[in-house]
Formats: structure tokens, C-alpha cells, sequence
């Protein structure tokens, strides 16, 4: 059926199934292919938007689900690609293969949109969901906590 | 201005040029299919018309970035951001006004096979002398156009200037003159310590096309007018279709057919298939699960793992194993007293890279064109142009970025699935693989039972060594059903034994297994080294030694461990050798390296200190592909919340991996090592059912996340010896440093994996 849905504060209309992820909306009916896909059970974390600024597996999620829903996704999280996570990424040479990396910055994007200054704990734990097969992980949570407490950092 | 002659080459590049802009710079119109259509030359990749192209690798416009041909994969290693530096830093350009272009599949390049950690290995100096090259002729170009001797001037962040500084010419500006420069030039390397990017920890070239989603994978490529494919393969490699019924799969929305596909051998090695063709992955993927399918697994082999381990056991314990890899020295019976007897077992692995295997195909009467994560494009393309039976030139192999590969990406058969596809439909077609494809449909690194018998005299000295490692060769890549291991197998870690023992016999065994077995990261190495490592552990411990100080005991004095006195382990050095291309640097064994790199490790682990407070510590170390590693684990006091293991503290890492290119890259490469690791030891294990893989996802075949991974702290020596291997070494080094930690911890023996928390 047809509907409409709010990506990165664009109406989009698409056709599809109530029961179609929102995944595969974004990826093969918008042709948004930041947003990834790894496991498709909502076990690896590639896939993560926000719905209203909360993190989200966008590979369990059925397009009825968000309608209604303000869904930003990496294409949307800044105009140049210059979030804060996204600056920190770069400084600390995060990506190996980088494909789980849009999902893992949409995921600590959606901590700090809630905890402006986590703490180190908050952040290993809000990551725990993310996958990372390179291993970039110490790298993550350090581009983490430099984004969130920059200022202290370096005052 | 005089034309210029540009190579011949099709090239598409994974960051510089859009599907719009190709469509656009080919002529083609969006409504066409894209393929078949060779960009003519470099020009069509570049973002500008290169006038300058000494090189297949080097491309210099009038105006705009250099263009910097990468012909190896990227995968996650840093090749893109490592082939830069060397050619930015030989050539004197700036690394600011470069771009790399993405090189196609073609014998043109050498060696494109990414793996074996050999990309730097291979191209260390040859892409430096062409680098050197062309610098020269821009120096002369310069100097024909300045009227002065070519002496006066030097080369510098993409200029040529004068003593004084006051003239500078970029190159970009040089390019036509010294495209027609016709006279003689010699080019000397730089003296290392001349280097301006090599050695440095520059940020990797394509990290901001990574965090902003840009990048595209070998997921994310769309051709107009394409269909997606999902697979249901044969549940044992070798299974027939007997019957089956779309029906049901049809009536999915999206779905338009239902096709057959047939088991390719050799080097494709792909399984017979039945195929959804629809117009998204999801209706693919829906499809696929309505399928009804009745499989002929008749005359297959139906083993479970407790027969597996059966099959294995049987071999170990046979009087003589399938063939002796390395032997020397005698054994003197009269001179042992004791003698212990360990044996190892270690399970299939799968490779599980977060992509998963994806490939785009188009098949017409002028021939076939792929976009596909492949780690292996020269491979991809004669199998095939074999497959197809038509000429090479007439397959285009696009190599986008990989969602990590870790081996898997090295064997073709998901491109010859899309191929075969696309083939059959007449429109290009991408081929998706699920998360559960690709861990029930691998290519596994294989289980392996070991043994190492050890004799020692009176005083506890080790006299004598003999390994047998009984494993499911992957010589199966190559041809069906191998009888023995090959030599190259063996001599990834089990056949390199750094020890001074007085007799040593290395022997290897097969086993046929009924399932795909590849390369995995660090392959052999990973259950060699945790053997070899584990039995020396165990020594140390029972003789109330010092780990470290045992090792080095064992190594002895300094020397070139000698493999070229057996003929087998000859042939396998051999190989290696020629594998490095010609006069390329693969020196051997230096146990003086090794030595050091253990000294070192102790002194950055505190490492005595920390014994005498009774910390829980392991060591190990390992050679592999060129480098020398020796690591320390140090773990957590008290028992882990969530297991009877405790958890891992810190990690301390020594490598000498000869002169780095990238230590920012070389260090996160060594991270990931402990990363990948710390999956094996932990939770990595593949288990056969009835000839089936049982395993389907992240739930049951689980890697570390976040919270697992210790802080790692990590020391390169600095030398100017040759380059070696980078991406796989840190894996077999560190795994058996965490668990003789663990074991020592525990007061237990660890000689099974994975352990279980």
C-alpha cells in the first residue's frame, strides 16, 4: 500500500507491505544506502536510525511502525558530515572496513541526543548492541567520550 | 599540444566518480545499461584528463588532484591510505592534492590477490621506483622549461622549485612537458629518513566517506534496470534438486520468478541453487522461505561433529602420518627420560565479516561487467571468462569497498552466482546474501586435532619435538578431494618452529570433510600457533619456569632459522618466496628479531614487576608472514561476573613487522587482531549436524562486543628492514598469550577451543 514517511525531515511516499522493514524501505526503495545491513535480527547493530531521536533497528522495525515518526538516518545526522561524532571519528581514526560505522554512530548519536555527558560506563553499555568484526571498539568509545566532554577535554 | 597515448585500462573508482557521472563520461544514457562499456582510459576516473602517465599507477592532469592508482582491495587494512603514502612520498607530492582511483580487475596491475598480508610486501619498492620515476621526469621537465641544470632544482609537496624557493613549478603544470620529455632519466629511492608520509599515523584516505555513509560497498551498488536474487543453496556442498514447488514463493509481492542454478566447480565451487528473482531484497529474502524444496543429499557425506572429531582422531593416532614436512637432526632415545604428550583440538570457523556476500552482475553478447566486494578481481575474472567461454578483456571486475573479508571475499563464488544469474535473466542482476548464507554456506577454516609429543632428558631440557597436525586441507579450493596437506599449509606455523631442539619432525594429515574449506585470517597459524604455544606453556609451568625466560631458552642464540636444508620445507619456503614476486623481500626466520621482540614486550608489560606481585600473566609469541610478535594478557583479579573465566585487564603488544608505512594503521590492525581473537577463543565455533553447518546468525555464532575488549597497549619497533605482513600475524601471537593467561589463572589446561565463558 502507499504511505508516506518522514526520513531526515522529508516526506517520502513509498509503496509497500505494513510488514516491510524499514530497512529495506530506506535501502532499496529510497535508495539510502548509508544505513546497513548485517544481520537482519536486529543483532548486529548496522542497521540503527533514530525514530524521534531514539536508536532503533531499522532491519526489525516494519515501515508501519514509524509512520508518524521523525526517522533520521546517517544521510541526515549533519548537512557536511561534521556531527560531532562524526569529527571525533576522523580524529581518532575509528573505521577499519567501515561498514558498521554509520550504525555505530547512529547509535551514540542517539545517547548523546539523551546524556549530553555520559559517563565511560554509560557509553560501553549503550554500544554493548553494536558489532564491530575489525574491532574498532577501544577507538569507538574513545570518539565517544571526546565528542561528548571535548570541552573539558581540552580547556 | 601533441595527443597523448593513454594506457589502455578500464577503471571505475570506488570514491571519485558517481554511477551518474559514468553514465555520463560513457555516453550512455540513464535509461541504458551500464555495462560492457570500458571506460576508454584513465581520463573517465579521474577527475580531471591526466596528460602525464608514465605509469599504470600514476595519472597527472593539468589541473586538479594527482591521480593514484590502487589495484588491492580494501577490506578494512588501510591499502588505499598505505599505496598513497608510498607513491605520495617517493613521487614529493602532497598528500592533500591526490586522489586514489579504485583499479578494475587486470593481470596489467601484478598481483592483486588481496591477501597473505602482502600488499605493502609486494609493492614496497616496485611502486616507489615508478614513483621515482616520474618524480625525475618532472625534475628534467622543469629544468628543459627553466633553462638551468636539472641540479638546481629539487621536488617538494608537488613542485619543483629552485634553490632559493623563489621558483616553483607544480606539477600539474609540468605535466605536458614532461609527458613529451624524451631524455634520459635515473631515479634513486629516498633515504628513509628523507620520508615526509611513510612511517607516519596519517588518518585513513577514506574515513570521511565512511562516517557520513557515502562509501559504497559492494552492498550499496545499484545498476538500472537490475533485479534482486536471494539463493537458497544445496545444504551439503554437492546436493541435487530433486523436486521443488515456487508456488508459494511467487505469490510474495515482489517477487516475479523462480530460477535454477547449477553447481559451478573449481575455482567457482558454487553449490546448486534455486533462486528468487524480485524487485527488492526483501521479497528476495521473503521468497526464499516459501520455497519448497526437496534436496538429494543421496551418497553425500552426513557427518556430526562427534564423527568429525572421530574422523580426526582416527588419522592422529595412525602409525605414520600422510606426509613428513620438516625433519632434522637424530633423536637420542638414550638421552630422554621423559616425555609429554599434548593434543589440541580446535573447531571450524566461519568468517562472519559484517557485510555480508553481495555481487552485482551483467551478462551480454559482448560480454560481462561485476560489482562485487571481492578481494581476489584478477580471480574473479578468468573464472569468469572460463565460465562464460569468452576472453578475459571481455569481463570488467569493479572492486567496491569490502564490508571486512577476512578471507572470504578471496574465493569467487558469490560473483559466479550473479554471474550465472544474470546470465540466465538478461538484465543485471544482484545477488544477496543473508546473514544466514553466509555463515551455513562458508568456506571454513577448518578444524584441526594436533598432537605434540615432547622428549627431554634428565635435566629437563627438550631434546626432541614431533608435531602432527591432522586437519581438512583446503587444497580443496584448487581441485576436489586432496590427499594430503599442502606444504603451505604447514608452513603457517607448524613447520616455521623457531626452537633449537636437537630432533625435530613436523608431519601433516588430511581429512575429508563435507564441507567448503578457505582461508580465514591468519589461517593455519591460528591452531599451529596455539599448539606450539599452549605445549611450551605447559613446559614452563611444570618446570616452575619463568615463561619468558623458558622461551627464550628454547629459541636459543640468534640465527636464521634454517629452512632450506629439507627438501619439502624448501619447496614451501620456496613458494613463499615466489609469492612475494621476484627479489622481494622474504628473508626467513631471524630468531634474533623474535628475541627481541620478547625482551621488549616484557619491559612494556612490567612484566617482572608484576610476576613478583602474582598478577594473573600469559605470553606468547609468534612469526608469520614476515613479523615477529610477542604479546602479554594480563587478566582481571577474582572470578568474571558472568563466567567461570576471568576477564581479560590489558593487553601488551610488541611487533616487528620490519619498516611500517602507517602506525596509526598498523596499530589498529594489531587492536583488531586482539578483537578477532578474543571471538575465537571465546565463542568461535562452527558445528556440523548431518553433513549441515548448525549455526545461522550472531546469536549462535557470536563475536566480542564492546564491553569484551581490553585496552591494548602497543609498542612497533622501529626499524628499515623490509616491510612484511601486517593484517594476519597479530592473531596467531595473541590468541595463546590469552590463553595460557587464562589457563595459568585457572590451574587448568586449555587445549580445546573455543572455551566456553
Amino acid at each position: 500500500m502507499k504511505r508516506t514517511i518522514n526520513v531526515n525531515g522529508t516526506e517520502q511516499q513509498v509503496e509497500c507491505p505494513d510488514d516491510m522493514p524499514v530497512l529495506w524501505v530506506l535501502r532499496d526503495l529510497l535508495d539510502m544506502k548509508g544505513t546497513k545491513f548485517g544481520c537482519g535480527k536486529g543483532l548486529c547493530g548496522s542497521c540503527t536510525i533514530h525514530s524521534d531521536g531514539a536508536a532503533i533497528r531499522a532491519c526489525v522495525t516494519p515501515v508501519a511502525a514509524v509512520e508518524g515518526r521523525a526517522l533520521t538516518t546517517i544521510e541526515g545526522l549533519s548537512e557536511n558530515g561534521d556531527h560531532a561524532l562524526q569529527q571525533a571519528w576522523e580524529k581518532f581514526n575509528v573505521p577499519q572496513c567501515g561498514y558498521c560505522q554509520p550504525g555505530q554512530i547512529m547509535n551514540a548519536a542517539a545517547l548523546l541526543n539523551n546524556t549530553e555527558k555520559p559517563s565511560l560506563e554509560q557509553i560501553q553499555q549503550t554500544m554493548e548492541g553494536n558489532l564491530c568484526r575489525c574491532g574498532t571498539y577501544l577507538r569507538i568509545e574513545k570518539a565517544i567520550y571526546y565528542a561528548a566532554h571535548q570541552q573539558e577535554l581540552e580547556s | 599540444m601533441s595527443s597523448v597515448t593513454l594506457p589502455e585500462q578500464r577503471q571505475d573508482a570506488i570514491r571519485t566518480i558517481s554511477r551518474r557521472e559514468f553514465l555520463r563520461l560513457t555516453g550512455v544514457s540513464s535509461t541504458g545499461l551500464v555495462m560492457g562499456i570500458c571506460l576508454p582510459n584513465i581520463a573517465a576516473a579521474a577527475t580531471n584528463t591526466p596528460v602525464f602517465s608514465p605509469n599504470l599507477f600514476i595519472h597527472i592532469p593539468e589541473q586538479g588532484p594527482i591521480g593514484i592508482v590502487c589495484h588491492r582491495s580494501e577490506m578494512g587494512q588501510g591499502i588505499r591510505t598505505g599505496i598513497l603514502q608510498l607513491i605520495a612520498d617517493e613521487l614529493e607530492a602532497s598528500i592533500d592534492d591526490v586522489e586514489v582511483i579504485q583499479a578494475t580487475g587486470d593481470k596489467k596491475y601484478g598481483n592483486q590477490n588481496t591477501d597473505g598480508s602482502k600488499s605493502i610486501r609486494l609493492n614496497w619498492i616496485r611502486l616507489r621506483e615508478m614513483a621515482a620515476y616520474t618524480r625525475e621526469r618532472l625534475r628534467h621537465a622543469a629544468a628543459q622549461e627553466l633553462g638551468v641544470d636539472v641540479g638546481e632544482l629539487r621536488c617538494e609537496t608537488g613542485y619543483v622549485k629552485n634553490a632559493a624557493g623563489d621558483v616553483a613549478l607544480s606539477y600539474q603544470s609540468l605535466a605536458q612537458r614532461a609527458n613529451d620529455y624524451t631524455g634520459e632519466v635515473t631515479a634513486t629511492l629516498k633515504d628513509p629518513s628523507q620520508f615526509r608520509y611513510i612511517g607516519k599515523g596519517i588518518s585513513g584516505v577514506d574515513v570521511p566517506d565512511f562516517v557520513s555513509g557515502r562509501a559504497e560497498f559492494g552492498m550499496d551498488v545499484k545498476v538500472d534496470d537490475m533485479v534482486h536474487v536471494a539463493l537458497v543453496r544445496a545444504p551439503i556442498p554437492g546436493g541435487t534438486i530433486k523436486n521443488y514447488s515456487a508456488d508459494k514463493a511467487l505469490a510474495v509481492a515482489g517477487v516475479s520468478q523462480v530460477i535454477t542454478l547449477d553447481a559451478i566447480p573449481a575455482m567457482a565451487n558454487t553449490s546448486n541453487s534455486i533462486g528468487v528473482v524480485a524487485s527488492n531484497t526483501w521479497a528476495a529474502f521473503k521468497g526464499c522461505e516459501q520455497l519448497e524444496i526437496d534436496w538429494d543429499l543421496a551418497g553425500l557425506s552426513r557427518m556430526s561433529d562427534s564423527e568429525l572429531k572421530q574422523a580426526l582422531s582416527d588419522k592422529l593416532s595412525q602409525d605414520s602420518a600422510d606426509k613428513v614436512f620438516r625433519q632434522q637432526g637424530e633423536r637420542d632415545d638414550d638421552a630422554i627420560s621423559s616425555t609429554r604428550s599434548m593434543e589440541f583440538y580446535t573447531p571450524f570457523l566461519v568468517h562472519a565479516p559484517m557485510e555480508p556476500l553481495v555481487a552485482t552482475a551483467y551478462v551480454d553478447d559482448n560480454g560481462c561487467e561485476v560489482w562485487a566486494p571481492t578481494q581476489h578481481p584478477q580471480l574473479a575474472r578468468s573464472t569468469i571468462a572460463n565460465y562464460l567461454g569468452i576472453a578475459e578483456e571481455q569481463v570488467t571486475v569493479n572492486v567496491t569497498f569490502l564490508g571486512g573479508g577476512f578471507g572470504r571475499k578471496s574465493q569467487p563464488d558469490f560473483i559466479l552466482e550473479a554471474v550465472a544469474a544474470a546470465k540466465q535473466l538478461g538484465v543485471p542482476v544482484k545477488v544477496v546474501w543473508s546473514r544466514e548464507d553466509e555463515v551455513r554456506h562458508g568456506f571454513y577454516h577448518p578444524a584441526a586435532l594436533q598432537r605434540i609429543d615432547v622428549g627431554m632428558n634428565a635435566d629437563g631440557k627438550v631434546l626432541s619435538w614431533d608435531h602432527r597436525s591432522v586437519f581438512s586441507s583446503m587444497q580443496s579450493v584448487f581441485a576436489p578431494n586432496p590427499t594430503e596437506p599442502g606444504d603451505w599449509e604447514m608452513f603457517l606455523g607448524a613447520t616455521t618452529l623457531p626452537y633449537d631442539f636437537d630432533y625435530i619432525n613436523i608431519e601433516g594429515s588430511h581429512v575429508e570433510t563435507p564441507v567448503r574449506r578457505g582461508w580465514l585470517r591468519s589461517v593455519h597459524n591460528i591452531f599451529h600457533s596455539f599448539a606450539v604455544n599452549t605445549a611450551v606453556d605447559e613446559l614452563a609451568r611444570e618446570a616452575d619456569r619463568d615463561p619468558i625466560e623458558f622461551s627464550l631458552d628454547l629459541i636459543g642464540p640468534g640465527r636464521q632459522v634454517d629452512y632450506e636444508d629439507k627438501s619439502v620445507l624448501q619447496q614451501a619456503y620456496a613458494l613463499m618466496k615466489s609469492l612475494m614476486g621476484q627479489g622481494k623481500p622474504f628473508d626467513g626466520q631471524d630468531t634474533s628479531r623474535l628475541r627481541h621482540v620478547i625482551e621488549q614486550v616484557k619491559i612494556l608489560s612490567r612484566w617482572e614487576q608484576k610476576q613478583r606481585e602474582g598478577r594473573r600473566l600469559g605470553f606468547a609469541h609468534h612469526y608469520s608472514f614476515g613479523s615477529y610478535l610477542a604479546f602479554v594478557v594480563e587478566l582481571e583479579e577474582g572470578a568474571a561476573a558472568n563466567g567461570q573465566w576471568p576477564a581479560v585487564k590489558e593487553v601488551y603488544g610488541v611487533m616487528d613487522c620490519g619498516h611500517y608505512v602507517n602506525e596509526n594503521i598498523v596499530k589498529a590492525q594489531l587492536e583488531g587482531s586482539v578483537a578477532f581473537s578474543l571471538s575465537v577463543v571465546y565463542y568461535g565455533e562452527i558445528l556440523l549436524d548431518q553433513g549441515q553447518v548448525v549455526q545461522s546468525n550472531f546469536h549462535d555464532y557470536r563475536i566480542v562486543r564492546a564491553g569484551e575488549m581490553p585496552p591494548v597497549t602497543l609498542t612497533l619497533i622501529d626499524n628499515h628492514q623490509p616491510p612484511q605482513g601486517v593484517g594476519e600475524p597479530g592473531v596467531p601471537a595473541f590468541l595463546p598469550a590469552l590463553t595460557n593467561a587464562l589457563a595459568r589463572a585457572s590451574g587448568k589446561t586449555i587445549r580445546e577451543l573455543p572455551i566456553k565463558i
